[in-house]
């Protein structure tokens, strides 16, 4: 049976109330702290819209060279030559953030994506014109740029066929280049 | 027990746990990210070794490099299993009776770059993926060295090899 509590007994505890108060607003900040400070997995995918954006610029340079040169470029050396892209757009952040280069290296060395040199560059033909490796991503996935300047994630997590699928349509780019310049050859 | 006295060991308390949390949820997070994913495109060495072999072999026998993978498994220069990430079942993957692949295989083959023609370092066959995060990536060069590359190494082979095949098709 629990007897009243007399008087000095209730000022002793009145300091474990306000230590309990004080573990209360604490506990309180840990989770407005987890909701408002990014995380990794935040910081990915803020990466990943940003390498996206890249691709994205790339694509309308190349879309620029196009208009002006009447041909797709060869390579990245030839969007530079002509300055329709900036070296650091060929930097994926993602990539960034885990391998750091040397300022001042070329861009070849620094250079986080594969041009395809497709011949076209329209959006009817819907072939990837530039890639990046997954592991820029945590092999979470890999953005593409596509032919007409249409960029994509490629996201291996929530599709299981994602990784096949990227192979597979690289490989058909492959393919065609190769058949293509066995007909240039004859 | 003072007042003051029973109060810093819960603001302490409090504290410790407001970073043990934060520290519990990125880690958290961050294995995540990190976990191998179940459905990967992943070559060994000796499969990439393999492969690469084969395509020598049939080079060897045929004067020329094959136009597709499938031509090696035609000629009996791979195994399926070569193909293939050791997870996949490669039964699927294959039509017994034609011998067409029904899925990609899970290397990457140039069929454009030629030996006597090109130069040595561009890629004839490559692995887009590793197990690990940050591992090495699988290459096989045009003169059938196996490197290991890191990813910008790897992505710098690439686009040297594109722009070589587009010169082939543009000045034959």
């Amino acid at each position: 049976m629990d007897e009243p509590l007399s008087e000095p007994a209730k000022a002793a505890a009145k300091p474990h109330r306000v230590a309990s108060f004080v573990i209360g607003v604490v506990l309180g900040l840990v989770l407005v702290l987890c909701l408002l400070v990014p995380g990794p997995r935040a910081v990915g995918l803020a990466y990943r819209a940003a390498c996206g954006a890249n691709l994205g610029t790339i694509g309308r340079g190349v879309a620029l060279y196009l208009t002006e040169y009447g041909a797709t470029p060869r390579d990245f050396q030839a969007l530079l030559d002509k300055e329709f892209v900036s070296p650091g757009l060929l930097c994926c952040p993602g990539r960034a953030r885990v391998e750091k280069v040397a300022p001042g290296a070329p861009w070849q060395d620094r250079c986080d994506y594969v041009w395809t040199a497709p011949l076209t560059f329209d959006f009817e033909d819907r072939r990837i014109a530039a890639f990046e490796l997954p592991g820029n991503h945590r092999n979470e996935g890999a953005n593409v740029l596509m032919t007409g300047a249409s960029t994509k994630f490629i996201d291996f997590g929530s599709s299981k066929e994602g990784p096949y699928t990227f192979v597979h349509d690289i490989q058909t780019v492959n393919n065609e280049l190769a058949r293509l310049a066995e007909e240039g050859s004859r | 027990m003072s007042a003051g006295r029973a109060s810093l060991p819960a603001v302490f308390l409090g504290a410790v746990s407001t970073i043990l949390v934060v520290l519990g949820v990125w880690a958290w997070q961050d294995y995540r990210s990190n976990a191998p994913l179940p459905a990967q495109a992943v070559l060994s060495r000796p499969q990439m070794a393999a492969v690469a072999e084969g395509v020598k072999s049939y080079e060897a026998a045929n004067g020329r490099r094959p136009a597709r993978l499938e031509e090696l498994l035609a000629g009996g220069h791979v195994k399926p299993a070569d193909l293939f990430d050791s997870r996949r079942k490669v039964d699927r993957a294959i039509d017994p009776e034609t011998g067409r692949f029904l899925a990609t295989p899970d290397v990457l083959y140039f069929p454009g770059i030629e030996q006597e023609k090109d130069a040595s370092d561009l890629v004839l066959l490559c692995t887009l993926f590793t197990e690990r995060r940050d591992g090495h990536l699988l290459a096989v060069f045009s003169d059938y060295r196996l490197v290991e590359l890191e990813p910008r190494e790897l992505v710098a082979a690439l686009n040297r090899t594109y722009t070589r095949l587009a010169e082939k098709r543009d000045d034959p």
